[in-house]
């Protein structure tokens, strides 16, 4: 009887602390959103709907995500293709800069391209000497250019996972049935790769609706708004009812994610036919000799285009004395990296994002790995409810949830304003991924391993120690890299929630950006880019040096990148 | 139309997947590939389908070349029906769907009311009717097997390729699919290379079967020759599971190692006759408890009902014995084999 009430006071406790967490914030917001005068009403939606800069707001995001999302969709699918299916050499290389937007942040490859396409730089200079128009990065193209990049791995990750599962048997029959090469692709495969393309456009889509930082670097000071800047413009702003209205508006935009987000779960939920197939790395198609060079140095070069030649840029213009100028002997300088490393404020934020990201880490990794054991082992429901609530505030635009954050955890004293609050964000934001991450490492660990610890004498500790944590390691691990990156190099949470002591590495760059020091801003960017690829070519060297010590390692499932699909694609559902 | 392959080889790297391959097929024969797995049978199917090309040698039919180093006749343009150990159904087309397929492209020349009770006959023919607005997601695996036939035979292609096409099936279908398979060849008259590692699914169907071992051709002939005179100690223990009985050949004599037994025999192939091997099948086999014979000790029973299968042990080696339901033996028990009298 007694362990009876315990079991329910403990029910009960852990029901309401996932209820004050992670939906109070977003219950505050919808309240605020109605708010006006301290009194209930629907005013403020009125008032935004009636202004035109509303309307541009809205147009502008729909434009830019639709438009960015074909260019995903069309380089995502195009390079998978090529990696999965055709003869083409150099994959890795080639799969590692498709990915390479997904572990550079977005604010880092803005800030790349708008040093590529400087007014004075050698682009535009060579366009303008030729008689071409000079290409202004600062317009709604340039937004969508830039935003369409950034978006490629989540496109190609889903899709080229998916071409390997189709069975090549089922493009054979096709052309046992007289049917061409091309034919049967058309006719077949392109039917079967169909939902993947979908759900990664509509995740494309989704990205782009969140995102904050491309438009905020390109279209702040060109006066392009779009939902996500809006709000954030909104709420930093001041006037009688500046958050009201901001969270009105930030309804609105939720409505448009969630709906997407609900969207996109049913399009991965009809393709769950072929979950269980073995992937096929086979080449499936074989392009002659020139046209295989050709494809693939042309790939290579476009791909090098879209972030390794504007983060080059962009690192030389680090070392220039004048922002804009050649890079020469004269106009060579140190004292903006000299500033990066010695200015109080960067080497408070480079420490408060570092510290920010390894609590996080920890956080979620514990509490995440725990939900998914409930769920997996226990077939908990409340876990399951845990991860859908967990879920929404994932699904939510980070711009969103900040606001919310600000409105919900003001009422607990001590919170706002100091570290902690981004610390909370991040893990109520993140905290999925790691549950659908721990959740994979349970599901491959046969729950007969854990009955034969027990069999054996084996109490919980040992079980969990020797047995549970050995064997999921490595997919936890993946999961919580993914973290501690993305908190690392956040931004849109912290460009609301941090104060003056609190600053992250992603606001100081946007701070510089916004003050018009361009020179600094990219030295810093300069630096992370640096400790990214630093941690990532290590993390995959150890990988390499793993996977070489078993004997059925994969060359060709490339790049190691420990990224996979269920940590973009299923994470949003 | 006869198909011939000619001095086949196939490598994959360093890798030979089959060397050396010649062998002529029959216009409408049966001819069944078999070997265990990595013996090259599939791939030397799939360089008749036209999805592999040579490494050397060729396929020719009717004198025109099909495959070699050089040229390849793509797949579409064979003539061929293929029916795949995975299915291969396609998940967004019904059964109907399915079978009008091969119908559309342009390789078939039918006119639309020919295209109709092509599909309609091809449909009966393998028991479907019914079935036509299904998907693949909701048949059962015979069901999805019949769809794949069907899908293969409609368009009346000259040549049938097989490709274990009942291993995915549980035991009992996979004996009721042997008979739809042999109507199917009676029925269209087709070419039928038909892949499989299942020496009984071979004997059964087939009217020659190849064996294949290591990329290389071990012995082609019809059942009946290859079950009883197996041409090398490959082919008896995989086919027959022959006991290979070491002794000394003296013409129709031959002589049981350390054992003062002699068995009449024909004289069995070269390669038996050089390595002074016998092969005696299981069933080949008779158990006595009167001396006179291999002398032995029975270490295994397995009673199987129709028959009972004994382990024998004579000294170092171990003999299968199949015997009836008259007498039975006990484990430990001493008896003597002797070769049943043909």
């Amino acid at each position: 009887m007694a362990e009876k009430v315990k079991v329910n006071f403990g029910r009960a406790i852990f029901f309401l602390a996932v209820f004050f967490v992670f939906l109070m914030p977003v219950v505050s917001l919808l309240k605020m959103s109605v708010t006006s005068d301290g009194g209930f009403s629907l005013q403020n939606y009125q008032e935004i709907l009636q202004e035109t800069r509303t309307e541009k707001a809205i147009k502008n995001t729909l434009l830019i995500s639709i438009g960015s999302t074909g260019i995903a969709v069309a380089a995502g699918s195009f390079f998978a293709f090529l990696v999965a299916y055709t003869n083409i050499k150099r994959k890795q290389l080639l799969e590692l800069l498709v990915l390479a937007p997904y572990i550079i942040p977005s604010y880092i490859i803005t800030l790349s391209w708008s040093s590529l396409l400087m007014k004075r730089g050698t682009v535009n200079t060579v366009l303008s000497s030729l008689g071409l128009p000079v290409i202004d990065i600062y317009t709604l193209p340039g937004i969508i250019l830039v935003m369409g990049i950034c978006n490629i791995p989540v496109v190609y990750l889903l899709v080229v996972n998916m071409l390997r599962k189709i069975p090549r048997d089922m493009e054979w029959a096709a052309r046992t049935c007289g049917y061409t090469p091309w034919q049967s692709l058309r006719k077949i495969t392109l039917v079967q790769v169909m939902p993947a393309i979908a759900s990664g456009s509509m995740l494309a889509f989704l990205a782009s609706i969140d995102n904050f930082s491309i438009p905020a670097f390109l279209g702040i000071s060109s006066g392009i708004p779009v939902l996500s800047t809006y709000i954030y413009e909104k709420a930093i702003g001041f006037g009688p009812n500046a958050f009201t209205v901001a969270a009105a508006l930030s309804v609105i935009l939720s409505l448009i994610a969630i709906t997407g987000t609900m969207l996109q779960g049913k399009l991965i939920h009809k393709n769950s036919g072929l979950e269980s197939v073995k992937e096929d790395d086979s080449v499936r198609y074989e392009l002659p000799l020139t046209a295989r060079r050709l494809t693939e140095w042309g790939s290579l070069a476009v791909l090098a285009g879209f972030t390794v030649v504007p983060v080059i840029s962009m690192i030389l213009s680090a070392f220039c004395k004048n922002y804009g100028m050649k890079l020469r002997q004269e106009n060579f300088t140190w004292k903006n990296f000299e500033f990066v490393f010695t200015n109080d404020g960067v080497k408070k934020a480079l420490l408060n994002s570092l510290s920010l990201a390894a609590v996080t880490c920890v956080i979620c990794i514990v509490i995440g790995t725990a939900a998914a054991y409930w769920k997996v082992r226990r077939n908990s429901k409340a876990a399951r409810m845990f991860e859908s609530v967990a879920s929404l505030t994932y699904a939510l635009p980070g711009i969103v949830l900040a606001l919310a954050m600000i409105f919900h955890w003001t009422i607990v004293p001590g919170v706002y304003g100091t570290i902690k609050i981004l610390i909370i964000a991040y893990a109520t934001r993140y905290l999925v991924l790691q549950i659908k991450g721990s959740t994979t490492a349970m599901l491959s660990v046969e729950p007969a391993l854990e009955e034969a610890g027990r069999i054996f004498g084996a109490g919980k500790a040992t079980i969990w120690g020797r047995i549970l944590i050995p064997m999921m390691m490595k997919q936890i691990l993946s999961s919580a890299f993914l973290i501690f990156v993305s908190s690392m190099t956040e931004l849109t949470l912290s460009s609301m929630l941090a104060s003056a002591g609190t600053k992250t590495i992603g606001l100081t760059i946007f701070n510089l950006q916004q003050g018009g020091d361009y020179s600094r801003a990219a030295a810093l960017s300069a630096v992370i880019v640096c400790l990214v690829v630093l941690g990532y070519s290590s993390i995959s060297l150890i990988r390499r040096a793993e996977d070489t010590g078993k004997p059925q390692n994969r060359p060709q499932k490339a790049a190691g990148t420990g990224f996979s699909v269920k940590n973009t694609g299923e994470a949003a559902i | 139309m006869s198909l011939s392959i000619e001095h086949v080889t196939k490598k994959f790297g360093d890798f030979t997947a089959l060397n050396n391959v010649s062998l002529e097929i029959q216009d409408g024969e049966f001819l069944a590939i078999l070997g265990p797995s990595g013996c090259g049978k599939t791939t030397l199917l799939r360089i008749v389908g036209g999805f592999e090309t040579p490494t050397e040698g060729s396929v020719k039919r009717g004198g025109g070349i099909l495959s070699s180093p050089k040229e390849n006749v793509p797949v579409e343009k064979r003539n061929i029906g293929m029916v795949f150990q995975s299915f291969a159904l396609w998940p967004h087309m019904t059964v109907r769907e399915h079978v009008q397929f091969p119908l559309n492209s342009r390789r078939c020349t039918m006119s639309k009311k020919e295209k109709q009770e092509a599909a309609d006959q091809a449909i009966t023919t393998v028991g479907l009717a019914g079935l036509e607005k299904r998907y693949p997601g909701e048949l059962s695996g015979g069901q999805k097997q019949r769809v794949a036939l069907a899908r293969a035979i409609v368009a009346k292609p000259s040549i049938l390729l097989m490709d274990e096409p009942l291993s995915a099936l549980d035991a009992e279908l996979k004996i009721n699919m042997r008979q739809e398979i042999q109507n199917i060849h009676k029925l269209t008259g087709a070419t039928i290379i038909y892949v499989t590692h299942d020496q009984s699914e071979a004997l059964a169907m087939a009217d020659r079967i190849l064996i294949m071992k290591e990329g290389k051709i071990e012995q082609l002939g019809t059942p009946r020759e290859v079950y009883c005179s197996p041409q090398t100690e490959f082919a008896a223990t995989f086919v027959s599971k022959c006991n290979l009985v070491r002794g000394k050949w003296n013409g129709n004599e031959f002589h049981v190692r350390d054992q003062d037994v002699v068995f009449s025999a024909e004289p069995a192939a070269e390669e038996f006759l050089l390595k002074g091997i016998c092969p005696i099948r299981p069933e080949e086999f008779e158990i006595f408890r009167e001396k006179g014979g291999i002398c032995g000790n029975i270490v295994n029973r397995q009673y199987n009902g129709r028959e009972i299968h004994y382990t024998v042990q004579s000294g170092d080696d171990f003999y299968k014995v199949y015997t009836g339901q008259e007498r039975l033996y006990c484990e430990g028990e001493t008896i003597y084999l002797r070769k049943k009298v043909s």
